[in-house]
């Protein structure tokens, strides 16, 4: 499914019809939930594609242990939606940023859950629940994006 | 007090808080209390100088004081920031800060 907005008041009317939405703003033309080296500042580290920080790695960096408070970062408030949008946006000039999104109680891969922030229940992380390898979490994240759904900028390039 | 994930986080913040001479801002973060609105309504404006001033670091070339991007250190402060305002009772604070800025 796919959506368009041109100002975020437009993107606040349509995500807020989505109860229990679960968030994340995207550069266009990145993927919703791997990274490329242009879309994580010059001093991260990506290992095919997922952020070092924001999961457990074995100190091998073949393995995803789990952990329930790291994983990929997801917006459930719309305050906090406004926000990440705004920083990802700060960060990438002149580059339209579309919002990616799935609902709390969709299906998504096993292995992996959607965890509330301990410290700010408007953030989740997207967490692994059982270890794995690498691989294995880059296609259960691919299977998650696939079955995310978009409201694109309008406002920008489409 | 302000609940971090990670030591980092307060050190980025200092780091910038020292960047953009705010020694009332240090003096916040390194108490770890928000005490009045009117502190909480100068931090949550800080977050949002701090975003731009790490944006116009990156592209100087300047670093910061730690292991990885200041883009992912400042998005945990806006995290652990955001969730203590909310429980401190100053949320309509630092809404109205990221409204504004």
């Amino acid at each position: 499914m796919s959506q368009i907005f041109k100002t975020l008041t437009d993107l606040r009317e349509v995500i807020k019809d989505f109860e229990g939405f679960i968030a994340r703003p995207t550069p266009r033309l990145h993927h919703p939930t791997l990274y490329r080296k242009s879309g994580v500042g010059k001093d991260d580290i990506l290992i095919k594609g997922v952020r070092k920080k924001d999961f457990l790695f074995s100190p091998d960096e073949k393995w995803i242990l789990p952990h329930n408070q790291m994983g990929l970062s997801f917006s459930v408030h719309w305050q906090h939606l406004k926000s990440a949008y705004k920083m990802k946006e700060s960060r990438n000039p002149g580059k339209a940023i579309d919002v990616y999104f799935t609902l709390e109680k969709s299906d998504i891969p096993p292995g992996l859950a959607f965890v509330v922030d301990n410290d700010n229940p408007r953030h989740y992380f997207l967490t692994a629940t059982e270890q794995m390898t690498v691989e294995q979490l880059v296609a259960k994240l691919k299977m998650l994006a696939h079955r995310m759904s978009v409201i694109k900028n309008g406002g920008k390039g489409l | 007090m302000i609940t971090y994930k990670y030591n980092e986080e307060k050190i980025v913040a200092l780091h910038f808080a020292n960047r953009l001479n705010k020694p009332d801002i240090s003096r916040i973060i390194e108490s770890g209390d928000v005490k009045t609105p009117e502190e909480a309504q100068a931090l949550s404006y800080f977050f949002w100088q701090m975003n731009e001033k790490a944006i116009a670091d990156d592209k100087a070339g300047i670093q910061i004081p730690c292991e990885g991007s200041s883009e992912y250190w400042i998005e945990k402060i806006y995290n652990s920031w955001e969730g203590y305002m909310l429980r401190r009772g100053f949320i309509s604070q630092w809404d109205e800060a990221s409204e504004r800025s």
